[in-house]
């Protein structure tokens, strides 16, 4: 954390909406190598629920977007050893630095790991059966989320499912303390969105199919399974 | 760096989505609309418009 330049974290809330994709990539170029912790400690319950929802069988074309270190991307290598996995942050170091890791691991997995923006995703129309996404939305603006939304439709197959992990906001306590971090360092925590995300992911085009909750600690989430309507 | 076959046959422009074709040299990754060329970098291609530089 020593090189976390603070002049990039503290950025006024205001300032949110016309700039988290740039902020939000500088932030987390410079937190790549100590991100998994916090992983670790917060999300691997909800990793391993939402693996368990999303019905992803070995064999599988599968994109995660904002693989972040690489811990579900982890998971989803080992459960689809067979298929195709390919994954993308917006920050090319934390792109980087999940390649090398997850390489070690799975030296001859068929897997493809880069630095995209979400809302101008490089692949084919149709090209995965599933699209798993996980603590991405809380980081983009009301635009970005929906142009995010049109681009997993796009690239997803007809029939094809869209599995997301949200934090939640089932606990009123947690919630106020996110809403002071978020004013904070909005580039690095956002705001959060899972109230709003099922309409939203709806009205692009999916059926919500499963909406459970879960908790890791004080730390809530939400994962939801959507199919891609034809 | 090198991509498989399977995996280069999804990849397109971000921006224009078209084909995008591996350098000979393997440095990045061209598209043969716009022909602007992504580069690859710590063996991560970077998609990105902003990163990417046009070329004849």
């Amino acid at each position: 954390m020593s090189e976390l330049n603070l002049s990039v974290l503290a950025y006024r809330a205001d300032h949110f909406h016309k700039t988290i994709s740039d902020r939000t990539r500088k932030v987390y170029d410079r937190v790549a190598s100590v991100y998994p912790a916090s992983t670790f400690f917060f999300h691997s319950k909800a990793h391993r629920l939402a693996l368990e929802m999303s019905e992803i069988e070995n064999g599988d074309q599968v994109l995660e977007v904002a693989t972040g270190s690489g811990e579900m991307f982890r998971r989803l290598l080992k459960r689809n050893p067979d298929g195709v996995n390919v994954g993308f942050d917006l920050s090319p170091n934390m792109a980087a630095f999940t390649e090398r890791r997850v390489r070690r691991e799975f030296p001859d997995a068929r897997m493809l790991l880069q630095a995209v923006d979400a809302r101008h995703m490089p692949f084919r129309d149709a090209s995965f059966d599933h699209v798993v996404s996980c603590y991405l939305y809380e980081l983009l603006d009301h635009d970005d989320i929906h142009k995010t939304l049109r681009e997993i439709r796009r690239v997803l197959r007809p029939g094809g499912r869209l599995t997301v992990i949200l934090i939640g906001q089932n606990d009123p306590m947690f919630t106020e303390g996110y809403k002071v971090c978020g004013r904070l360092v909005p580039a690095f925590w956002g705001r959060l969105v899972s109230n709003r995300m099922p309409g939203w992911v709806e009205q692009a085009g999916f059926r919500i199919e499963k909406d459970r909750s879960t908790r890791q600690g004080f730390y809530p989430s939400r994962v939801l399974v959507a199919q891609r309507q034809a | 760096m090198a991509i498989s076959k399977e995996l280069l046959e999804i990849l397109v422009c971000p921006l224009c989505k078209a084909t995008v074709e591996m350098k000979p040299n393997g440095s990045g990754l061209k598209c043969v609309q716009c022909h602007r060329v992504y580069p690859i970098r710590d063996d991560i291609p970077v998609m990105l418009v902003e990163e990417a530089k046009v070329e004849d």
